[in-house]
């Protein structure tokens, strides 16, 4: 048998308009793509973008070379900004999806943390007993505050019928733990009745200074303080703040949050931590990193983002050590009203037991301050009760 | 597992290889195209490493050998001989590579022999279930004389290697491919190309706009805060209705995005896909889902084993072999081997008596059809963690309270009517319609591609569904 192949004869002189379309877009778009200028960092990510990857026989025979230089394409694409958005877009308006990358699209500008179903609590039981722990140590010392997720106050703000956690149950559980040890802070009752004020950013997973300060009114109440007085002091607004839940979801409808905070000129410390209860001083300055307000990352300024070890000077008695999450940066100038020693240990910076901190700073109280959302994960809980490894 | 190869819907595929590869090998003369897209394919294959590299190369050069030979055996042994000899390397290959660590485990079940796993088996070869059947039915189509022996390496290589069809195929037969393969010129015409760049584009958005997004709503179910275990029965239903959605679009439209890719070098193969879920039958269905592999497994097992010539209970045992490998073709896993059986049953009792009735029905057909289509998809993602037989059977026809759908209709409600209109046959509808309008044609193919292409930005890559397979 013999076949015979035929070969097509050109048919027309037509114009192929989707083709020279098509042509345009996949040979012109990556041309431009090569000589598109390659970034550092994308500041509306909030991360590092991926760059070239060095080169070594070994890794493109092993397949990681054309891997890393797949993500380096993907990162470094084009309007990469401008096609996130679009997908953006179309998700929220022509497709009209209530949550994007793990952020629900909610009514009124909110943008909530999505966290649904029945997440494994295991962390957050032992994170509980952890504190109910150390406040067995320190009796009659020890405050514990643990801030609600906005979710919880604006309930009604989420989208239709979310299946949420029942932090509420949650919360109350924790407080059941801990409360018998230590004087336990719940905001639900009060931040209830202040729902209408300016309590969490929108487009941010943090509350705001006056959030904090609403808190921070309740830490006065519980230790009998009289609180730091806002009307006598300058509050200074830094508008345009897009936090890290708008960088998620790049919401077409988000509204720019703003930043409000007291320019006080308490000198704050920020240490190197070298080991247990050692540190040196590294930086000494204002409370507040006033560049980052220039940035996208302003919540940032605050505390001069999360250090292991921070002092500050305060004008009233006494000191108090704040063992937090990055919900205290906003929180801690407060403090400067009440005490003359605050010391800010975040545990993402310093990896000890505090008992050798506290006997070696003499802290009178521990104010123990985290959100919900962090403590339901964190694994640095436990350090509370790490025992110390000096003698 | 499956190891991550150069997917269609990444940045680097889209605006780094593809434009490259399609420039070189439109600008080399004709008698040098295929070398170039061997070349092409070859570094794609490599893309992931290159350790299985000489595993194919074994198997084409056996392939192509006995091709070679057997029109010069005219010893009826000998032919056979010269037949079955390449088909259990190449099988016995695939049998090696996908299925030893599911027999140890097996085995182990069954005798407590206590067997350890071969680990380096974890990852399977890339494409290895595609490219093997294509070389089968290589030498079983020059057997049979239904395709003339290919003479040039080049050639034979450059086909079993095709890199748009190396991922997840479709199984496209050397005699289709052949008569392109052998144009040496004029193999590209544009009104070839730009069907091809439409088929490209339209199956980019099915996949990375449609499936991406409604294959969220089953993996959420599925997260360890969710669980199918607290999910009522009506979303539950909508679970796997929406898993359903998913793996026709993904698997669709990366079919589309191949053939497409294969009409812009000047191929034209036949659709893998063809409205499956518009079907009125389970018979119906086969013939319009994955329907390369099906076609494959009707012209390599069930014809050769005699087909329906023999006899009705010869005939349901020919289906049982069929079914049985269609079912463990797409993994080492039980639950592959109860869905090809599942549908073995259904189609037995549609041979037997059902069919007469389904032709004459209208509307409850659809419904029937759909219904154990969904179901199956149910046993077909059984060995995903989370989505246990059991649990979701329960789920599904235990009517239990949970978590509502209400939340997931909203927030998928326009994607899933989306997802059910193209479905039919009404967007294929209006694209013969649009398709007379140059302009309107233009706009929406432009739009559909930008579109989809901020989805692939957007997203980290999903890897297809079925190259796992």
């Amino acid at each position: 048998m013999k076949y015979v192949y035929r070969t097509r004869r050109k048919t027309s002189r037509q114009v192929y308009p989707v083709l020279i379309l098509f042509f345009v877009m996949l040979f012109g778009f990556a041309l431009l793509n090569l000589f598109w200028p390659k970034r550092r960092i994308s500041e509306l990510e909030n991360r590092a973008l991926k760059q070239l990857p060095a080169f070594r026989p070994a890794a493109l025979l092993d397949g990681s070379w054309t891997g890393d230089f797949g993500e380096y394409m993907q990162d470094q694409v084009a309007f990469r900004d401008v096609w996130i958005d679009m997908q953006s877009n179309v998700n929220a308006l022509v497709l009209q999806k209530t949550e994007q990358n793990g952020i629900l699209l909610g009514k009124d500008h909110w943008l909530f943390t999505k966290q649904f179903g029945t997440p494994d609590t295991a962390r957050l039981d032992t994170n509980a007993d952890a504190v109910a722990e150390f406040a067995q140590r320190y009796p009659g010392r020890v405050t514990f505050l643990l801030a609600p997720s906005a979710s919880v106050i604006y309930t009604e703000d989420l989208p239709l019928a979310a299946p949420m956690l029942n932090e509420n149950g949650l919360l109350d559980q924790v407080f059941a733990t801990v409360s018998p040890y230590a004087s336990v802070i719940d905001l639900r009752e009060v931040y209830g009745g202040h729902k209408d004020e300016y309590l969490y950013f929108h487009t941010d997973h943090h509350w705001t200074t006056h959030g904090a300060y609403v808190a921070y009114e309740q830490f006065c109440v519980q230790q009998g303080l009289v609180p730091f007085d806002p009307a006598a002091h300058e509050a200074v607004d830094v508008n345009n703040f897009y936090g890290t839940h708008y960088s998620s979801t790049r919401y077409w409808n988000a509204l720019p949050d703003t930043i409000t905070y007291y320019p006080l000129s308490n000198p704050m410390t920020i240490y190197t931590v070298n080991g247990e209860a050692d540190f040196t001083p590294a930086e000494t300055g204002t409370m507040y990193h006033t560049d980052k307000f220039a940035t996208r990352d302003k919540y940032g300024a605050f505390l001069g983002g999360n250090n292991g070890y921070t002092t500050i000077e305060g004008d009233g008695t006494g000191s108090i050590l704040v063992v937090k999450d990055s919900y205290a940066n906003c929180f801690v100038p407060y403090l400067t009203a009440n005490y003359a020693k605050i010391g800010v240990v975040d545990f993402r910076g310093y990896h000890y037991g505090l008992d050798s901190l506290i006997e070696k700073e003499g802290y009178d109280q521990i104010l123990i301050l985290y959100n919900f959302q962090t403590f339901l994960s964190d694994r640095d809980v436990i350090n509370l009760n790490r025992p110390s490894s000096l003698s | 597992m499956e190891s991550q190869g150069l997917v269609f819907n990444s940045v680097v595929f889209l605006f780094g290889f593809l434009p490259v590869a399609l420039a070189v090998y439109y600008l080399v003369p004709g008698h040098l195209k295929n070398l170039v897209l061997l070349l092409e394919s070859v570094i794609f294959y490599c893309w992931a490493g290159v350790e299985y590299l000489p595993l194919i190369t074994v198997l084409i050069v056996i392939n192509y050998l006995f091709g070679l030979i057997l029109p010069r055996v005219k010893h009826r042994a000998g032919r056979i001989f010269c037949l079955v000899l390449p088909i259990l390397c190449s099988a016995a290959a695939l049998v090696f590579f996908k299925y030893t660590n599911f027999l140890i485990d097996t085995v182990n079940q069954i005798t407590s022999a206590g067997l350890a796993q071969l680990s380096f088996l974890d990852v399977l070869p890339l494409g290895i279930s595609y490219y093997v059947f294509k070389v089968i039915s290589y030498v079983a189509d020059v057997y049979t004389g239904k395709t003339e022996a290919e003479r040039n390496p080049i050639t034979f290589a450059a086909y079993v290697l095709f890199f748009p069809q190396l991922l997840v195929g479709p199984i496209v037969k050397y005699r289709d491919m052949a008569p392109a393969l052998h144009a040496t010129r004029h193999r590209c015409h544009a009104a070839q190309m730009e069907a091809g760049a439409e088929m490209f584009v339209f199956g980019l958005a099915k996949k990375v706009i449609l499936a991406d997004s409604i294959g969220a709503l089953w993996s959420d179910l599925l997260s360890e805060e969710i669980g199918l275990a607290n999910v009522s029965t009506p979303l539950a239903w909508l679970g796997i209705a929406a898993y359903s959605l998913q793996l026709y679009f993904d698997f669709a439209g990366y079919s589309e995005m191949s053939n497409g890719l294969s009409k812009l070098m000047g191929f034209d193969c036949p659709a893998n896909f063809d409205l499956p879920y518009i079907s009125s039958s389970i018979t119906e269905f086969w013939r319009r889902w994955h329907i390369s592999l099906s076609s494959w497994f009707r012209d390599y097992i069930y014809i050769p084993l005699g087909g329906n010539r023999r006899g009705l209970p010869r005939q349901l045992f020919n289906m049982l072999v069929v079914w049985a490998l269609t079912g463990i073709w797409h993994g080492a896993s039980w639950n592959f081997i109860c869905w090809g059986l599942y549908y073995f049953v259904l189609l037995t009792i549609e041979k037997i008596f059902l069919l007469k009735y389904l032709k004459k029905g209208r509307v409850w057909p659809h419904i029937y059809t759909l219904f154990f289509i969904v179901l199956g998809w149910g046993i077909f993602t059984a060995n995903v963690a989370g989505a246990e037989l059991p649990l979701l059977m329960s789920r599904l026809f235990i009517p239990s309270g949970g978590i509502s759908p209400v939340y997931y209709l909203r927030n998928y409600g326009v994607l899933l009517i989306l997802g059910v209109l193209f479905s039919t046959a009404l967007p294929g509808m209006f694209w013969q319609w649009a398709k007379k309008h140059a302009v309107l044609r233009t706009v929406l193919v432009g739009c559909v591609m930008v579109l989809s292409v901020a989805f692939v930005v957007a997203s980290t890559n999903n890897s297809p569904l079925y190259a796992g397979f």
